[in-house]
């Protein structure tokens, strides 16, 4: 695995946290605006 | 459990978290709805999105999506909380299968309109559908006042009793 390959691979698991990041924001705005 | 191919019978699935629900017609259209546009921006947001989660991990992506939303949409508009079902039993069946790899279709190619097309129309066609249905249901219901109707899953026992017994009919003479 070359480095452009690693790097991609790390982006890509960044992304899927800030996406599990994302869906916790939206919950989060649901239950603050449901009150 | 493997779900079915048919469009007809995934309608069908689909349907069953509305059979419990004796809302009124509007409340129910509202729900189908809702359930039909959320298909539409799950199918668009993981059709530009999928190449850019890891491999095994899209389809905890997917299912994750599926529960945040489904638990903010009860808590924000009150919708009954198993409203997702109906979103996941339209989902095409090869959806974000192992196999069925991203190709690189560009933004702009013929593709992404047929693509979308498709589940434009199942969309459309499951809102037909429980529209029909509750039609069915407040005219049988309220116009020919067939209590059997007032639940949405009573055209269903009634279109069962009527296909065992189309199936167990008595020995015809030739």
């Amino acid at each position: 695995m070359n480095v452009k390959q690693a790097l991609i691979a790390t982006l890509k698991y960044l992304f899927f946290v800030l996406f599990l990041f994302a869906l916790v924001a939206l919950l989060y705005v649901a239950r603050e605006w449901s009150r | 459990m493997k779900l079915p191919e048919s469009y007809f019978s995934r309608i069908l699935l689909a349907y069953l978290p509305f059979m419990v629900c004796p809302f009124d017609l509007t409340r129910m259209a509202a729900e189908a709805a809702w359930a039909v546009l959320f298909l539409w921006i799950t199918v668009f947001f993981f059709w530009f999105t999928r190449r850019l989660f890891p491999e095994r991990l899209l389809r905890p992506a997917f299912f994750l999506w599926l529960l945040a939303w489904a638990q903010a949409a009860w808590t924000l508009a009150k919708l009954p909380p198993f409203w997702i079902v109906s979103v996941f039993f339209l989902m095409p069946v090869s959806f974000l299968e192992a196999q069925n790899k991203a190709a690189r279709v560009r933004v702009f190619s013929r593709l992404v309109p047929r693509y979308f097309w498709d589940r434009f129309l199942s969309g459309a066609g499951f809102l037909c559908f429980v529209l029909a249905m509750d039609l069915g249901r407040v005219f049988f219901c309220g116009a020919l006042g067939a209590a059997v109707f007032a639940q949405p899953a009573g055209i269903f026992l009634l279109l069962t009793i009527a296909a065992v017994a189309w199936k167990n009919q008595p020995f015809k003479a030739l």
